[in-house]
């Protein structure tokens, strides 16, 4: 079990809020930008032939000798596409971090009717469950996530390009390290040109921060299995720390000039501040 | 810039292991990471932004290169000429004269000049050719002109500076003389001065330069040592001692005299500059032993002249034989109580070996050499060469100092004939007169030799006080140096002393103040020359157990304030405060200098990289 019974009670409570009214094809608990029947009010129209009567606002009739229709918001479900980078620079704390999210925010999607699809993302789709709904399904998308492992080299646009495409629109939730030398626009985009919202979750382990090496030493690329013989000191260190904050921090920018949700999280968080603080305080999870 | 040594530079290949080993040195350990995208991110903005940083990752082997190209070139030997000069001629003389053993210098005079003289070998150049001479108690060319300068540097080495008056000048003369073979040639004086006139010697066209060693003048010494029969008592000895300051200002000096450590007089003096002291101490004569002289100046520079010694033998009968003779002179020999009579009628060399002196009334024998004696008539031989008759020779003068003579009144004396010399023989004339010489004494053959022209039965000499008188100072002249009598031996230092061996030589060694010494015999001749340092010789064997005291005694090396110029018969050299031989400047000092900066610094980089 990724999440134990008790954190998953206290998500039963959240929602999973999007910045932007999607495009659902089935009634769930979203409201939808398309007016439709369900019972929230939304605003009045005169009636035209054809309406359906059912519709009509007889109160108004009554005051105003004038026919108006009643507009409602059509509720509607979400596609949300939890998106695991599994390529093997994620092996280890990095995975099973992502593993814990992706699994606290589709259980929360779940909870509200939404669509939850999981992928693992290397070159390729690696793995994929199909979008389940409703909280019965949480298992089933747990272990859709369980299965996923790291293997093979990171490249998500070349992968997304296989990926399935979704009835509807919905949130795109992207876990990954960004450690693919093609950058993250060309992935990105091509999540928002299929009209998903799109959330970026970086995770960062603290090692990669500041490495706890030191001395004459050849560094082996776990992806590309490429070598590289440096001198490692502490002015190396201070250096490269300072090359991944300037790195994070053009992903973020990169993230958000296309119009993308960004956190950036420490494996070292623990998951509990991070669902219930961080996200809550960033809106990406509410009440 | 040239090099003495340009096959050094192959140990620049040595780069090759070197930069083998930088790369190779390291097992560097594997690390595996998600990815190395950012460690080569790093590496790109670092060359963007400090192109230096590539050169301080590898500053230690950088530093190592240098070092090694800095060791190669100094193993090359490069050198800078500083003179167009191609090829000359450098004669070292050397002083190692007692003087030079002034502390004035560090660590004397004679070690500063050792200094000073492999400073101007290390700037001679390939082509040029040097020699050293050793001007001390005796000249000697140490190295014949040569290239090898290893060969000079260690002859220089062994250098040691000598207790005893040396002589500049012949030193000098030596150097001049050799150096006229040579077309370039200079003489390099490594002195403080020598203190002699050097004004009649021609340099032959030679540069002649002075270094000036020492500069100070602050020395006290013993000027004289004699030891005397006191004039109270036959037995006793007096200890006469003359001591100098030549310093400028007055000293007060202690003066100790020992006798086998034990100390038997004290005098406590106060010296003024350039006023010499004399002083007696009355000595036991029933003692023997070794009588050391001690003076104690706070600030002396020169040691060598503030101990001197004598050996201080027990009087005893000196064996006194008469060959020949008549009654009278057999009488006034016995009459001596120092005196042990043996009276022969006729002798050979063989029978006298072992007496102290033999007065000769018979004929001479050969073979005598050694041998103390006095003949005593111009008809038994001898050692000059006697001719024609004169009659009646008139006594015109007679050399009153002479110790025969002491007390003889000779005016008056009438001679009915004496023989004219022809050949003295090597001795020299104590009484002359209008005819020749009439009596001859010397050292000869190393002995004390007296012999009269004349038979002095022939003379009225007999009838005068003059002839008992004469006769025992005779004896006391004669026996001065034989072991056992009452008058020490003094030697100069560095002079030979010479006496004859009775026995079989081989068994003859002298120990001397720093161990054995080198003594050779010869025909029954003991010769020990290796008398350069003050102290007490000791010599057993060959039928002999004697001693002999060497000592400086020497104005000219105890007055050390150095010469400012050396003024020679055709050119006045002025002192010279550095190096004066031009040549080539080598540069491997600097460079190994540098290195060994260098060396810090690739430590100092090691130790910051590793505990950083």
């Amino acid at each position: 079990m990724i999440l134990s019974p008790d954190f998953l009670k206290r998500l039963a409570a959240l929602t999973l809020r999007s910045r932007k009214r999607g495009a659902g094809v089935r009634a769930g608990e979203r409201r939808s930008r398309r007016r439709g029947q369900s019972q929230e009010f939304a605003d009045h129209r005169p009636y035209v032939p054809g309406d359906d009567l059912r519709f009509l606002d007889w109160h108004l009739y009554g005051r105003l000798d004038a026919l108006w229709v009643k507009l409602f918001e059509e509720e509607e479900d979400r596609v949300v596409q939890v998106l695991l980078d599994c390529s093997t620079s994620m092996e280890g704390e990095k995975l099973e971090y992502a593993r814990q999210v992706a699994a606290a925010l589709a259980f929360i999607a779940l909870g509200h009717n939404d669509r939850v699809t999981v992928a693992g993302l290397t070159d390729a789709v690696a793995t994929y469950a199909p979008p389940r709904r409703g909280r019965s399904a949480s298992n089933i998308v747990f272990r859709s996530l369980e299965q996923v492992h790291p293997d093979g080299r990171s490249d998500p646009a070349r992968a997304l390009a296989s990926f399935p495409r979704q009835r509807g629109t919905g949130i795109a939730l992207l876990f990954t390290d960004f450690l693919y030398p093609e950058g993250p626009d060309a992935a990105l985009r091509q999540l928002l040109a299929r009209g998903n919202e799109v959330h970026v979750f970086h995770i960062v382990a603290p090692a990669e921060l500041r490495p706890a090496v030191d001395g004459d030493l050849v560094l082996v690329d776990a992806e590309t299995g490429d070598e590289l013989a440096i001198s490692v000191d502490e002015a190396t260190l201070d250096r490269y720390e300072a090359t991944v904050h300037a790195w994070a921090e053009e992903m973020e920018i990169t993230a958000r000039r296309l119009g993308a949700g960004y956190t950036r999280v420490l494996t070292s968080t623990p998951l509990d501040a991070f669902i219930f603080k961080d996200l809550r305080r960033s809106g990406v999870v509410g009440r | 810039m040239s090099f003495l040594f340009p096959a050094g530079f192959l140990l620049s290949a040595l780069a090759l292991p070197i930069l083998a080993m930088y790369f190779l040195r390291i097992r560097r350990k594997r690390v595996r990471v998600p990815s190395l995208m950012l460690w080569h991110a790093m590496q790109r903005s670092e060359r963007l932004a400090s192109p230096f940083d590539k050169f301080k990752k590898h500053l230690l082997l950088l530093l190592q290169l240098l070092l090694l190209a800095l060791l190669v070139l100094a193993l090359t030997r490069p050198y800078l000429q500083t003179e167009a000069s191609a090829f000359r001629s450098l004669v070292l003389v050397v002083d190692t004269s007692a003087s030079m053993g002034a502390t004035d210098a560090s660590p004397n005079r004679l070690g500063s000049a050792v200094q000073r003289a492999s400073e101007i070998l290390a700037d001679m150049g390939p082509s040029d050719e040097v020699m050293l001479i050793e001007a001390g108690p005796r000249t000697e060319v140490r190295i014949p002109f040569t290239r090898d300068e290893a060969l000079v540097d260690n002859a220089l080495a062994e250098i040691e500076v000598t207790d005893a008056e040396g002589s500049l000048r012949e030193g000098l003369q030596l150097g001049l003389s050799l150096a006229r073979s040579r077309p370039d040639v200079e003489v390099v004086v490594l002195s403080d001065g020598g203190g002699e006139d050097l004004s009649s010697l021609s340099t032959g066209g030679a540069k002649v330069t002075y270094l000036r060693i020492g500069q100070r003048d602050d020395n006290a010494g013993i000027l004289a040592l004699d030891l005397r029969r006191s004039p109270v008592s036959e037995l006793d000895r007096q200890l006469f001692v003359t001591v100098e300051h030549y310093g400028n200002d007055t000293v007060d000096a202690t003066v100790e005299v020992y006798l086998d450590e034990e100390l038997v007089g004290l005098r406590n003096e106060r010296l003024v500059s350039r006023a010499p002291i004399s002083m007696v101490f009355d000595v036991d004569g029933s003692r023997s032993g070794i009588l050391r002289v001690q003076l104690d100046v706070p600030g002396d520079l020169l040691p060598a002249d503030d101990t001197a010694y004598a050996v201080l033998g027990a009087a005893s009968a000196r064996k006194v034989v008469l060959v020949g003779g008549d009654a009278l002179t057999a009488r006034v020999l016995r009459a001596d109580p120092r005196v042990d009579l043996v009276q022969l009628s006729s002798a050979t060399a063989e029978t006298l070996a072992g007496a102290d002196a033999v007065f000769f009334g018979a004929e001479v024998p050969d073979g005598l050499e050694g041998l103390n004696y006095a003949v005593l008539s111009s008809r038994y031989g001898g050692p000059a060469e006697l001719g024609s008759a004169l009659d009646l020779p008139r006594i015109l003068g007679w050399q009153r100092t002479h110790p025969v003579l002491r007390f003889v009144d000779l005016g008056g004396a009438n001679i009915a004939r004496a023989a004219s010399v022809g050949n003295t023989g090597g001795l020299v004339p104590i009484v002359d007169g209008d005819g020749g010489p009439l009596i001859l004494a010397g050292e000869r053959k190393g002995g004390r030799v007296l012999q009269l022209c004349f038979d002095p039965f022939e003379s009225d000499l007999p009838m005068r006080v003059a002839w008992p008188v004469m006769l025992l100072n005779t004896v006391g002249w004669l026996t001065e140096q034989t072991a056992g009598s009452s008058d020490a031996v003094l030697l100069p230092a560095g002079a030979p002393y010479i006496r004859k061996v009775a026995d079989a030589p081989q068994g003859v060694s002298v120990r001397g103040p720093d161990g054995e010494v080198a003594a050779s015999v010869n025909d029954g001749i003991l010769r020990v020359v290796d008398t350069d340092q003050v102290g007490v010789y000791r010599v057993k064997g060959g039928g002999l157990d004697v001693a002999f005291a060497a000592n400086l005694l020497s104005e000219k090396e105890s007055r050390i304030a150095p010469l400012a110029a050396l003024s020679l018969g055709e050119q006045t050299e002025a002192v010279a405060a550095a190096s004066v031989v031009s040549g080539r400047r080598e540069l491997w000092r600097p460079l190994l200098a540098l290195a060994l900066l260098l060396m810090v610094i690739e430590w100092l980089a090691w130790n910051r990289r590793r505990t950083a």
